[in-house]
C-alpha cells in the first residue's frame, strides 16, 4: 500500500471516528431527554444534562 | 391540601405564635378575656394558657404557644412550641410579628412556613412602627407570606376582630402556607437528598424532618436511609460551604427574613443597625442599586481582559510552539493530509478554543466571588423590582443569572415557576444572556478588533444588550401572548461575607473541567468533521497555473499574495466553502463573508465552534498557525471592527446551540416553541445586526 494511500486511510479513519462519536454523543443525549426519570435537583430540574448536578455546585433558585 | 382540622367549629384549635415581647400574651388575652386556663405542659415547667373563645358564632380554643426565636427544639419551650403546632390539632397558626423588629421575628417564619401549616399574621405594635417612619406593604407581605397579613395593635384591641376573622376564614380553607425558605443549591441538593430516606411521609413532613437533621435536631424515629443520608450530606456541605451546616441554614433563613423586610417596608429614617444594612443601603439602594451593579459588571468585563490577555497569550504562544514543533518534525510531503488535520484542524480548531480559557475562568471567577459575598442575591433583588415593572415575574431573574453560565440549565431552572406563562416566557428569553460559550467568541473577537481601554465596555455593553433584549423581548410576550399576572415570591438577602478560598476553588475547577472536556469531546470531533469538510473535495484543476507563477514571483511577499490565493481558491470548491457561498447572499447585508457564514453553522452545534471554524479556514486559508495571536491578525486583515462588531451582536442574539433547542423543545413539549425559539432569534439577530451593521456604514464607519 502507499504512503498516499496509508495518509488516506488514517484520515478517513479519524473522521469516522469523528462522525461516530458525535453521532452516539447526540443519540445518547436524545434518548435521555427522552426518557428523562433522573432525581431532581435543587433548582427543581431534572439532574440528567445539567452541567451544575455534580453536587449540584451551581446557582439555584 | 392540609390534614388540619375543618370539621365542627367545636374541634378548631388556634395558635398563637411569636418571639417573646412580640405583644403575643397582649392579643392572647385581648381576645381570650377573663375564660383563660393556665396550666403546664405535661412533664415541663413551661406554662400552658388556653381558652375557649367564640367569635361571630365559631367556637374554638385557644392556645397561647411559649414565646420563641426559633422551633429548632433546642430548649424545652421551642419543643412544645414545635410539637403543638404539628400535632395536627391546630386549624390555623396566628404568628404575632413585632412591627418594630419584624426582620428578627421573620426568622420564626421562615421555619413556620416549613410546618405545613395554615398560617395567618398578626402585624402587632403597627401604631409604634409608624411612629418610628415605618411603612408596610400589607398586600405584597400577604402574598410573600403565603397568609394573610393584618396590622393590630394588641394593648389597645385595634385590629384583633379582623385578625380573628382573618384566622378563621384560612381555617376554614385548610390550605397550609406555600411559601417556603429556598436554602440554596448545595442545601437544597442535601435536603432533597435526605428527605428521599422518609420514604412513608409526605414532601412536606420529609422535606421538614430532613431540614431538622441537618439542623443537628436529633429524631429517633428516623429512617436508617435518611440517617446514612445525613452523614453524608453533612460531610460534603461541610467541606464545599467551608462553615458548620447549621450556621449556613440559618443564613439562608436570614436571608428569607431580610428578603421579606426589605421588600415590605420602608423606613424614613434610615437607621442602619448593622454592615450588612449600611451596605445595602448603598447597594439596594431605589436609586443607586441599579448604577452601582452595572458599574460592578462593567468592571468585572475589564478585568476579564485586562488580567485574562497574559496568560491567552502563554497558551496561544504554547499552541504556536506545538504546531511549529510539529511542522518541523513532519515534512510537509510525508501524509500530507494527516499533517493538515493535526496541524491545521486539532490545533487550529481546538487550540483556538482552549486559548480562551484564561477570560473564561477570570469571568466565572469573577461571578462566584459576587455570589459568595451574598451581592448576587441582591443583583437578583434589583433586577426583580425592575422585571416587576415590565411585568415579569422576579423569579425569571433567576434562570437568567444561571444562563450566564450554561442556558441548558437555566431553561432547565424555570421549572420553579408554576404559572405557565412566566415559564414559557422566560424559556423563550433566557437564551439572549449570554452564556459562557459565548463569552469564547467575543474573548476572540473583541481583542481582535478593539484596542486594550475599549474592550471591558465593548464585553460590558454586549452583555447588557443581551440582557434589556431579554427583558424587552418578554415584555412582547407577556403583552401578547402570555397575558396575565405575576405571582410574588421572596428573594433571599444573604449576609454579606468574605468568600472562602475553597468554595470559589472548587467553582473554578469545575468550569474549567467542563471547559476542556468539552474541547476534548465534543470540539474535537466537531474540529475533524469542520476540518474535513474544509478540505473535501480537493481541487485539482486552478484558474491560473499557481505553481508557475509562484515560481516566478519577483518578491516574497508576492509569493505569499499567491499562495494564499491558491489557498482561497482550493476552500471554496470544499464543502464548507460551497456552503459558505450557498448562504453568503442572506448574511452579506450584515457584513459577513462565507467564511463566516460557514462558522456560523458550526456555532449551532456548540457556540465555541465558531471560533474553532474560523481557526480552522484561516489555518487552511493560509494563516500563520505557529505565531501567536495568528488568527486574531488574520481577522483583522480580513474584516472591520464594525463587521466583527456585527458577528458578535448576531452570535449574541441569534439562535442558541442544538442543546438549548432539544431541552426547550423537552420543557415545553412542544417542537412549536423550540421552533419558534430557532427561527424568532436568528430573525430578531438578523434584522438588528442588520440595522447596525447598514448604520455603521452609512455613518462611514467602515465595511467590507
Amino acid at each position: 500500500m502507499s504512503a498516499q494511500w496509508l495518509d488516506r486511510l488514517a484520515v478517513m479513519l479519524a473522521v469516522a471516528f469523528a462522525v461516530s462519536w458525535l453521532a452516539f454523543h447526540y443519540r445518547h443525549k436524545w434518548r435521555k431527554n427522552k426518557e428523562s426519570t433522573g432525581g431532581i435537583g435543587a433548582c427543581g430540574a431534572p439532574c440528567e444534562d445539567c452541567p451544575y448536578s455534580k453536587d449540584c455546585g451551581g446557582k439555584a433558585p | 391540601m392540609s390534614r388540619r382540622p375543618t370539621g365542627p367549629s367545636t374541634e378548631r384549635v388556634v395558635m398563637l405564635a411569636g418571639n417573646p415581647n412580640s405583644g403575643k400574651t397582649s392579643l392572647f388575652n385581648r381576645m381570650a378575656g377573663a375564660r383563660q386556663h393556665v396550666g403546664n405542659y405535661p412533664g415541663v415547667t413551661v406554662d400552658k394558657k388556653s381558652a375557649k373563645v367564640s367569635f361571630r358564632g365559631v367556637e374554638f380554643e385557644l392556645v397561647d404557644l411559649p414565646g420563641v426565636y426559633s422551633l429548632l427544639a433546642t430548649s424545652p419551650e421551642e419543643a412544645i412550641a414545635r410539637d403543638e403546632i404539628l400535632s395536627d390539632r391546630a386549624a390555623v397558626v396566628i404568628q404575632v410579628l413585632d412591627a418594630t423588629n419584624l426582620e428578627r421575628n421573620l426568622h420564626l417564619t421562615a421555619q413556620l412556613t416549613e410546618m405545613g401549616v395554615p398560617v395567618a399574621y398578626a402585624l402587632n405594635m403597627i401604631d409604634e412602627a409608624e411612629a418610628k417612619g415605618l411603612k408596610f406593604d400589607l398586600e405584597r407581605m400577604s402574598a410573600l407570606l403565603g397568609g394573610p397579613v393584618i396590622p393590630t395593635n394588641a394593648s389597645r384591641g385595634d385590629g384583633v376582630p379582623t385578625l380573628l376573622a382573618a384566622a378563621l376564614d384560612v381555617a376554614a380553607a385548610g390550605q397550609a402556607c406555600t411559601s417556603h425558605v429556598n436554602y440554596g443549591a448545595d442545601l437544597e441538593a442535601s435536603i432533597a437528598a435526605v428527605a428521599e430516606g422518609f420514604e412513608g411521609d409526605d414532601a412536606v413532613s420529609a422535606r421538614r424532618r430532613a431540614i431538622a437533621l441537618l439542623d443537628g435536631i436529633a429524631d429517633p424515629h428516623a429512617p436508617p436511609a435518611a440517617l446514612e443520608s445525613v452523614a453524608r450530606e453533612l460531610n460534603r456541605l461541610a467541606i464545599r460551604g467551608g462553615r458548620p451546616v447549621d450556621v449556613q441554614m440559618a443564613e439562608a433563613r436570614y436571608g428569607f427574613a431580610l428578603g421579606v423586610a426589605t421588600e415590605v417596608s420602608a423606613s424614613a429614617h434610615h437607621v442602619w443597625h448593622d454592615r450588612t444594612m449600611r451596605m445595602d443601603s448603598v447597594l439596594l439602594h431605589r436609586i443607586w442599586g441599579l448604577p452601582v451593579f452595572v458599574a460592578l459588571m462593567w468592571a468585572v468585563f475589564n478585568l476579564v481582559f485586562a488580567l485574562g490577555e497574559p496568560p491567552m497569550q502563554w497558551i496561544e504562544a504554547g499552541l504556536g510552539g506545538l504546531a511549529g514543533w510539529v511542522e518541523a518534525v513532519w515534512p510537509a510531503g510525508a501524509a500530507p493530509l494527516l499533517r493538515s488535520l493535526v496541524v491545521d484542524g486539532v490545533i487550529g480548531g481546538v487550540g483556538g478554543v482552549i486559548s480562551f480559557l484564561p477570560n473564561i475562568l477570570l469571568l466565572f471567577l469573577a461571578i462566584a466571588f459576587l455570589e459568595d459575598t451574598g451581592y448576587m442575591a441582591r443583583a437578583a433583588f434589583l433586577m426583580d423590582r425592575l422585571m416587576h415593572k415590565m411585568g415579569l415575574h422576579g423569579k425569571s431573574f433567576i434562570p437568567m443569572l444561571i444562563g450566564l453560565g450554561c442556558t441548558v440549565p437555566a431553561i432547565l431552572a424555570t421549572r420553579t415557576l408554576d404559572n405557565k406563562r412566566d415559564r414559557f416566557t422566560t424559556i423563550l428569553v433566557t437564551p439572549f444572556v449570554s452564556c459562557g460559550a459565548r463569552m469564547t467568541i467575543f474573548a476572540l473577537l473583541i481583542p481582535a478588533f478593539y484596542a486594550p481601554r475599549w474592550r471591558g465596555w465593548v464585553l460590558w455593553g454586549l452583555y447588557m444588550t443581551g440582557i434589556v433584549a431579554a427583558i424587552v423581548v418578554a415584555r412582547l410576550l407577556r403583552g401578547t401572548l402570555f397575558r396575565g399576572e405575576s405571582a410574588p415570591f421572596v428573594m433571599e438577602l444573604p449576609p454579606y461575607r468574605v468568600p472562602t478560598g475553597r468554595s470559589v476553588a472548587i467553582h473554578m475547577w469545575d468550569r474549567a473541567w467542563m471547559y476542556l472536556r468539552k474541547a476534548g469531546t465534543l470540539i474535537l470531533a466537531l474540529s475533524i468533521l469542520l476540518w474535513a469538510l474544509g478540505t473535501f473535495p480537493r481541487r485539482t484543476r486552478f484558474t491560473r497555473d499557481y505553481e508557475a507563477d509562484i515560481a516566478a514571483a519577483p518578491t516574497p511577499d508576492a509569493r505569499a499574495e499567491l499562495q494564499a490565493a491558491r489557498q482561497a481558491e482550493a476552500l471554496e470548491h470544499t464543502l464548507v466553502g460551497r456552503l459558505g457561498k450557498w448562504m453568503e447572499p442572506a448574511i452579506r447585508p450584515l457584513g459577513f463573508d462565507w467564511r463566516v457564514g460557514t462558522a456560523l453553522v458550526g456555532a449551532f452545534a456548540a457556540k465555541e465552534v465558531f471560533v474553532a471554524q474560523m481557526g480552522i479556514v484561516f489555518s487552511l486559508g493560509g494563516a500563520e498557525e505557529e505565531e501567536p495571536d495568528s488568527l486574531r491578525r488574520a481577522l483583522r486583515q480580513n474584516y472591520t471592527p464594525l463587521q466583527g462588531l456585527a458577528m458578535m451582536l448576531f452570535c449574541l442574539l441569534s439562535a442558541p446551540c442544538l442543546a438549548t433547542i432539544a431541552v426547550t423543545r423537552r420543557e415545553t413539549r412542544s417542537w412549536s416553541w423550540a421552533l419558534a425559539m430557532l427561527v424568532g432569534m436568528t430573525a430578531l439577530a438578523w434584522g438588528i445586526t442588520f440595522v447596525i451593521y447598514q448604520s455603521g456604514l452609512w455613518l462611514g464607519l467602515g465595511g467590507a
